[in-house]
């Protein structure tokens, strides 16, 4: 005889059914690989790729150049995992050239590169200014597939990179949020009384300011205490959003502490804390898990928000809302792919998440 | 004289659609035919089941395969024939003026595609009903007219397709029995009731078949089913006046399960000539009862209000809503119109579901458990609501239940089964007098027996065993032989009795209160309360079990609860060894946990279902700190795990994978964790069958003798209460109303509420069951 599945298998199975959840899965898997390991792949690899030379900037997709390194006086210490997770900072300095060729009194012509429809610059080098002694060997040739930003940057690279705030923030948000919120609801659940009157009249209050206010209002309060603007995001989108997950904890708990086992746990001597952390909790995560996959949608939403409001992380770390932010002003010229990318990428991540949050409801069988 | 009779089917396991007699999908059937084929060795046979038109027919000659169905119907047209119209005509005769067109618009709106005939019929009728109310004809003189035109459009329709279209089932017939050769003066056997018959006969006379018998038997609707239900065919004695030997037999009873007697048939046909063949034409005279109620019942009763009058629907469904409420003796039906489900009682919902049931007027009520969650009292108002309603409305009724108590209340004819099996059939005298089979014996025996006290259950156990293929064997002993060995003398019960005062008590409840607020003031003071239990004051001495018995809503489980501190007691003490159990600091109370346990009443929701069975019994212990190490503790385990009949093999299983019996015994197993003194136990078998019921009582009367531990048992079953216990405590509205030994108030009840409940009991005695048939055939 086949062994009964647990209802956890059940509920799996129901999930790998639904096709779009499925697939939206697949998205968020892909989207965290790449911002997990975007410093190997991506062209610009040096610390927030913000490799800027103003020469090369705004041109179209596709655009290609020869540069030349240069010696500089910074003296880089680096590690690969240091490279892996950070970037890596560059140890010469790179010139954009139409080209450069050797001469024979050791000298080097080089006819550098000033921007479109400025006249390029013709100058000679010391061969001791090179990087490396063979000419060849400093000429590297660069492609920018999604073309170079007001700075000269690489849009590609920076868009990759934006995924890892989008992505941080919602996961730590969510993490607080959930801590927050579970904690608060099932204070409020369990021991109803007072203390759920005070919790839900505090909730009525927090429920009721807008979303991006309040977080808003958070981030001001907070940027005193803290260095880091990411930890200021962290709490301020986690302290909005803990309210939709207490919510929904306290009524699941309201519900689940009428069922006997809980009672039975009473007669058995369990503590409270016993009881709500392996009773009640277990048997009320798959509502838990589906608020928390919403909440991480609305944590990306929110960020982009303060970040395109020049409240969220700072330059030059890249950032979707903040790329948003810088090329809104494109937005209706031929350039307006620069505001376009960051923010089609908002949405597909928001989406995928709900759509794997409604996957999740329906299969966890939770009516709204 | 009422002619219906009630099929009862026992043991809840079973799915009413398994039983196989309301649906016979195509794989059935196929198996069916198939198997009747090789035992029968027809070299004809053809099976018509239908509800008003054909659906299969197979002969022997071709494959009974997908595409000889598909022909099959690409032949036949399946539309109305000729008997319809028959069958329409009769309604009309027997029913009044504007309940035979609404009667006609319900086949009508049941039947997908109609012939020209039928249309014009219902037409003309519509229109002869529509002119006559406007001008003002009296409802004998619609009836009139209503007749008249369907004679006309009969006469017209009769003469027009008889002949020419081979679409009734009847022509079927005719015309299988022309593809098998059959020569004229073959003797034909037509078996079957209503018009079916008739149009049989008119038409192979019409055809040039001389030799044929009619056996013309009418059965009530409810007595078809019955057949159907049971497999019952028709016996041979019936045919008997008949000479044996025919050539041909045709039937059409409507009942598609008799074609399994084939002995019959073997015995009716014509040996020597190698020719056999039947004709199995199951046309209902009348609409199938059971598809109209199970697929169209909402669906017509509101198309034909609409056509009576589409403008006061709503007012119509409300007034026919209050006379259902009227005919179900619910108190103010109007008041309970406008109520939700949550401000009615457990009976006065299940009032209103019967009075649902009945909105649609059924032939048949299938009633699945009906009374299984309410109190005694109330279920005996109930069976002798659904007794009064059967006969009034003539429905036929099914009850399903696991208790043969209440089948001897309420059955005419039962129904046993087991393990999907039908193992007994028989009038509920047959049953309960001479119980056949070893499963209807235990069944019988299970229940506690009010006379006589016994040291323990009969279980299923003592009447068959079962092995691991599931092959039965049956056990001879008789139910009375089994009972008598477990029965216990009076003196034997005072002695044990004697013996248990001549120790201290280890509980004491003195005034105890329980009150909880509806009303409070504007700064929250209670000024209002339901007094859940008021003043109450008993002693339980060590090893006794308590009896605690009331009807639901009486508060035995909030004094229960309250003993445990688990409900918080307004005034009163609790003294549990010496100690009193409401003033206790939490670490006390901790401890006090210790010793005494309750098992809850319902298995399924007391089992956390996120936690293996072997760690929700291992849980108290650890946190209690009982044993050093989690292996110690995991052995203690799975010796409680043998201790209530449950194996080692389980502790890592979840409690879904197990049934209600099984999770009681995993609670009892948790209970017994703690190594308590005492233990209430707060309907712990109310939830289950009587035979599981008895093996959870025989558990816990075991446990007692070998833990000598004192028992509080609480149940809204006397029967139970006083076959568990030494003394009973009997409650009414947060009050005692009785107290004393168990065998003298069940004997000797001194208050009217005592007696109410005693009497409400289901005894199943056989003297009250003749009693009932007796007085329902001189109805």
């Amino acid at each position: 005889m086949q062994k009964p599945l647990t209802p956890n298998q059940k509920n799996l199975q129901k999930f790998r059914r639904n096709k779009t959840a499925m697939f939206s899965l697949g998205v968020i898997v892909l989207f965290v690989f790449m911002a997990s390991f975007a410093y190997v792949f991506i062209p610009d690899n040096s610390p927030d790729a913000n490799l800027q030379n103003p020469s090369i900037a705004m041109q179209s997709p596709g655009f290609k150049m020869k540069f030349l390194k240069l010696k500089t006086d910074k003296k880089v210490k680096t590690s690969w995992f240091k490279t892996l997770f950070l970037g890596k900072e560059l140890d010469f300095k790179l010139i954009a050239i139409l080209s450069a060729e050797e001469k024979n009194n050791g000298k080097i012509l080089v006819s550098e590169f000033k921007g479109k429809g400025f006249p390029s610059i013709n100058y000679e080098l010391d061969k001791r200014e090179l990087f490396s002694e063979n000419l060849q060997e400093n000429i590297v040739t660069k492609t920018y597939y999604l073309g170079t930003d007001n700075q000269g940057r690489d849009v590609l690279s920076r868009l990759v990179l934006g995924s890892r705030v989008s992505l941080l923030v919602g996961f730590v948000a969510v993490l607080i949020s959930s801590l927050l919120g579970i904690f608060i609801g099932s204070i409020a659940g369990f021991f109803r009384g007072w203390a759920d009157k005070f919790i839900m009249w505090k909730m009525s209050v927090f429920w009721s300011i807008p979303t991006l206010l309040l977080s808003m209002a958070l981030y001001i309060s907070l940027k005193d205490f803290f260095e880091s603007s990411f930890v200021i995001i962290f709490i301020a989108i986690g302290f909005t959003m803990w309210v939709s997950m207490a919510r929904i904890v306290r009524g699941q708990i309201l519900g689940i502490r009428e069922i006997q086992f809980v009672e039975a746990a009473d007669s058995l001597g369990f503590s409270n804390a016993r009881i709500i952390f392996k009773h009640i909790l277990p048997n009320i995560l798959g509502p838990i898990i589906v608020v928390a996959a919403s909440n991480f949608a609305n944590a990306i939403l929110i960020e982009a928000g303060l970040s395109f409001l020049g409240l969220g992380v700072q330059p030059p770390t890249p950032s979707w809302g903040g790329m948003l932010n810088e090329y809104k002003d494109f937005v209706g010229t031929n350039l307006s792919y620069l505001a376009l990318f960051p923010g089609f990428l908002v949405m597909i991540l928001v989406l995928s998440f709900n759509l794997v949050g409604n996957g999740l409801r329906d299969a966890l069988d939770i009516r709204n | 004289m009422n002619h219906f009779k009630i099929i009862a089917v026992t043991h809840r396991d079973v799915d009413v659609k398994k039983i196989g007699m309301f649906h016979i999908g195509d794989d059935d059937l196929k198996e069916r035919l198939q198997h009747l084929k090789d035992a029968s060795q027809l070299n004809g046979l053809m099976y018509l089941s239908t509800c008003n038109r054909v659906e299969f027919m197979f002969t022997s000659e071709n494959e009974f395969n997908d595409s000889f169905i598909s022909n099959f119907f690409k032949e036949f047209n399946p539309n109305w024939d000729l008997e319809e119209v028959n069958w329409a005509t009769d309604v009309c005769n027997s029913y009044e003026g504007e309940i035979a067109v609404e009667h006609l618009f319900k086949v009508a709106s049941s039947i997908d595609s109609m012939v020209v005939g039928e249309r014009e019929i219902i037409a003309q009728v519509r229109k002869a009903f529509d002119q006559s109310k406007k001008l003002g004809i009296s409802d004998d003189t619609i009836r009139v007219v209503i007749r008249q035109t369907i004679a006309t459009a009969k006469q017209v329709f009769t003469e027009t397709t008889i002949a020419t279209k081979p679409v009734s089932v009847v022509s079927l017939a005719y015309h299988e029995l022309k593809k098998q050769n059959v020569s004229l003066d073959a003797r034909v056997l037509i078996v079957g009731a209503g018009t079916t018959n008739t149009n049989m006969s008119r038409f192979l006379k019409k055809h040039g078949f001389t030799n044929f018998h009619v056996f013309n038997r009418t059965y009530s609707k409810a007595e078809k089913l019955a057949q159907d239900v049971s497999g019952i065919a028709y016996q041979l004695d019936e045919l008997e006046k008949f000479e044996l030997g025919f050539d041909v037999i045709i039937t059409c009873t409507g009942a598609p399960d008799h074609i399994i007697d084939l002995d019959l048939y073997e015995q009716l046909l014509q040996k020597e000539t190698g020719r056999k063949i039947v004709i199995d034409l199951s046309v209902p005279s009348d609409l199938n009862p059971i598809v109209l109620n199970h697929h169209d019942v909402n669906h017509i009763s509101v198309s034909h209000l609409q056509i009576i009058s589409e403008t006061n629907l709503k007012e119509r469904a409300k007034e026919i809503t209050i006379d259902m409420f009227e005919k179900v003796q619910l108190p103010t039906p109007e008041r309970i119109f406008s109520a939700y489900p949550h401000q009615l009682s457990g009976g006065q919902k299940q009032r209103v579901m019967i009075a649902m049931a009945m909105s649609c007027d059924p032939d048949v009520l299938i009633a699945d458990e009906p009374t299984t969650a309410l109190d005694v009292t109330v279920q005996k108002t109930i069976l002798e609501l659904m007794n009064d309603l059967k006969s009034e409305l003539n429905s036929s009724v099914i009850f399903i239940t696991h208790d043969l108590g209440v089948i001897g209340e309420i059955a005419d004819r039962v129904i046993v089964m087991y393990r999907g099996n039908i193992v007994e059939t028989g009038s509920v005298l047959e049953i309960f007098r001479n119980p056949k089979h070893a499963y209807t014996r235990s069944l019988l025996a299970c229940r506690p027996p009010l006379g006589k006290r016994l040291s323990k259950l009969p279980t299923v156990s003592n009447f068959m065993q079962e092995d691991e293929d599931g092959n039965i064997t049956e056990l001879s002993a008789s139910v009375d032989e089994v009972i008598n060995k477990y029965v216990v003398s009076d003196n034997a019960t005072k002695e044990r009795f004697e013996k248990l005062q001549e120790k201290k008590p280890i509980l004491e409840v003195k005034n105890l209160k329980t009150w909880f607020p509806t009303k409070t003031n504007f700064f929250g003071k209670p000024t209002e309360y339901v007094k859940a239990v008021n003043d109450v004051s008993f002693d339980v001495y060590e090893g006794e079990t308590m009896g605690l018995v009331g009807e639901s809503g009486c508060g035995k489980t909030t004094l229960g609860r309250t003993i445990l501190r688990l409900a918080p007691a307004m005034d009163g003490e609790v003294i549990f060894d010496g100690k009193n159990i409401l003033d206790m600091s939490k670490g006390d109370l901790k401890d006090m946990r210790k010793d005494m346990q309750i098992i809850f009443q319902d298995p399924y929701s007391s089992l956390n279902p996120r936690m293996t069975v072997g760690g929700a019994i291992m849980e108290p212990m650890t946190v209690h700190g009982i044993f050093d190490s989690q292996t110690a503790r995991k052995n203690k385990v799975n010796e409680l795990l043998n201790t209530v009949g449950l194996n080692e093999k389980q502790f890592n299983r979840y409690p879904h994978e197990f049934s209600g019996g099984q999770r009681q015994r995993i609670c009892i197993a948790r209970a017994l964790a703690l190594n308590p003194k005492f233990i209430i136990c707060d309907e712990s078998v109310s939830a289950l069958d009587v035979s599981v019921q008895a093996q959870v009582l025989n558990l816990l009367l075991e446990l007692r003798e070998e833990f000598n531990f004192t028992y509080i048992f609480i149940s809204h079953d006397l029967s139970v209460v006083k076959f568990m216990s030494d003394r009973m405590v009997v409650m009414n509205k947060g009050e005692i109303e009785e107290m004393g030994l168990a065998d003298d108030i069940y004997n000797n009840p001194q208050r009217e509420y005592t007696q109410g409940l005693i009497s409400a009991i289901p005894k199943g005695e056989l003297a009250d069951i003749e009693k009932r048939i007796l007085a329902t055939k001189n109805n």
